[in-house]
């Protein structure tokens, strides 16, 4: 059965922005207001705001949490403080990629899991299977809002908007506070590349946070450009870089995988893989022109023999050149190599340079 | 040029009116709105015969690739070089310094034939 794809809470602040909108994996979501790059360099620059309140927010609480999360993840959440946050990618017993996500840990017996919009159900599913000892989850996400609030203008207006001072809030951390009776949760995260804020609200308080945030000098911004902002970063994306069929030691997530601590689902399979040797890995690529070699186009050597894939191509308007992400053979290819990749079916030249593409500088 | 001046086809080309043989082509408002911001105009390649609904060039945006058609038959006789600097002008004057290469040998009987502006007006409405 095809479902009716679904709005989010602030469907209509889009439409009156005059959004354009697609249907992004089930979710009716704005891709562009006034322009990619506009916004784009608004987050570089200055301050966007995203309506991501497509992506799934889960609770896990219960006095064994924390070692239920513990055997879901290959990431060390035992390491985690009160009020921080962590990346993880989850996985399955033969080691592929379910999702990536981030942790929130209230307490040792209260986390909130954020993942993929395009994986709420898989990944629901994938962990109440495998949940152990005396914890629940439950999904929240039908009922939550997340705004993300991202660039160096950020910290001054989500203050200003949320009346608390939030510029000390620590990378990776976040506070709850008050909002017309109701909580709301502010992290410092995002997925831009850039410093920024994510915002957790119930649904009938978003409209009022996000034109707050407008009116602010927060330019919207739409799934388009985020995807340019977190390409430049080298921030993966699910459905690209990530996928059912890869691996985390591969796509480059190897530092959010503690292979030497606590056993956690795929590990078997993981520690079997790195005996035999890892024998892909995701390499950035800088074109001389312009054009864009997109998702699934080919790479081969200079010899025309196949040696991978684009999992993510475009155009970075921060450095004005067009790049791709692939996942190719690990064995000789290395930063400088020289390789082949389609563009609309002819073959153009491209070298491996170092990622991420586009990293902020820190004053 | 002014939008009431060309003719358009279903691809959301435009051709300017041939004088002496020689026509301009570019892409419609609708089109570049479409397209959002192009970053790459493929270099049309001058000297090359083509044949009406031939392909004869790329316009990229960030988000999509879209290929150009020649409306008209005729040879490609001068590309817009300003595009190769600047594929923004696409967006900001289609009609204008956006245009994307010249065709010349090309017959006022064909030009006739593709649609008027309130012909791809009406079109526009039926997508």
């Amino acid at each position: 059965m095809l479902k009716e794809p679904q709005k989010t809470i602030l469907h209509s602040c889009h439409e009156k922005l005059k959004a354009r909108i697609i249907d992004f994996h089930g979710f009716m979501m704005p891709v562009q207001y006034s322009g990619i790059i506009k916004e784009h360099e608004a987050v570089r620059n200055d301050c966007g705001v995203f309506d991501v309140s497509h992506m799934g927010e889960f609770e896990l609480k219960g006095p064994d949490a924390e070692s239920a999360l513990q055997k879901l993840l290959p990431n060390d959440v035992s390491e985690l403080l009160d009020f921080q946050c962590l990346y993880s990618p989850m996985l399955r017993e033969n080691g592929t990629i379910v999702d990536d996500l981030l942790v929130y840990r209230y307490s040792k017996e209260h986390y909130m899991i954020v993942v993929n919009a395009s994986n709420i159900d898989k990944d629901f599913e994938h962990m109440s299977q495998r949940l152990s000892g005396d914890a629940s989850l439950t999904d929240l996400s039908p009922k939550t809002a997340l705004i993300a609030v991202q660039g160096p203008k950020s910290p001054e207006i989500v203050s200003r908007v949320l009346n608390e001072e939030l510029k000390d809030l620590k990378t990776y951390f976040f506070r709850t506070g008050q909002i017309q009776s109701d909580t709301l949760l502010v992290s410092r995260t995002g997925y831009t590349g850039e410093d920024g804020f994510e915002i957790y609200l119930p649904n009938h308080c978003a409209q009022i946070v996000f034109e707050q945030l407008i009116e602010a000098g927060a330019t919207p911004c739409g799934l388009g450009a985020r995807d340019t902002l977190r390409f430049e970063a080298r921030l993966p994306l699910y459905g690209n870089e990530l996928t059912d069929e890869t691996n985390p030691l591969e796509t480059g997530l190897g530092r959010f995988v503690k292979m030497d601590g606590h056993d956690f689902v795929g590990k078997d399979a993981l520690q079997k893989l790195k005996e035999k040797g890892i024998a892909r890995k995701l390499v950035g690529l800088e074109f001389s022109d312009k054009a864009i070699s997109r998702t699934g186009a080919i790479v081969q050597n200079l010899q025309s023999e196949p040696v991978g894939v684009v999992t993510s191509g475009s155009f970075c308007p921060s450095l004005n050149t067009s790049c791709a992400l692939a996942l190719v053979q690990a064995e000789g290819i290395k930063i400088g190599t020289r390789l082949l990749v389609e563009t609309r079916g002819k073959f153009r030249e491209a070298k491996v340079v170092k990622t991420p593409f586009y990293k902020r500088s820190l004053e | 040029m002014k939008a009431e001046e060309l003719r358009y086809t279903k691809d959301h080309e435009w051709a300017s009116r041939p004088q002496n043989g020689k026509c301009l082509i570019g892409i419609s408002d609708h089109a570049q709105m479409e397209l959002g911001d192009i970053v790459y105009v493929e270099e049309a390649q001058t000297g090359k015969a083509v044949s009406a609904g031939e392909a004869c060039s790329t316009v990229e945006s960030v988000k999509a690739a879209s290929d150009i058609y020649s409306p008209l038959s005729g040879s490609i006789s001068r590309f817009n070089s300003e595009l190769s600097d600047n594929p923004s002008l696409v967006n900001e004057d289609p009609l204008g310094a956006g245009w994307l290469f010249e065709l010349e040998r090309v017959e006022v009987s064909d030009w006739d034939s593709l649609m008027s502006y309130e012909d791809y007006l009406v079109f526009l409405k039926s997508l």
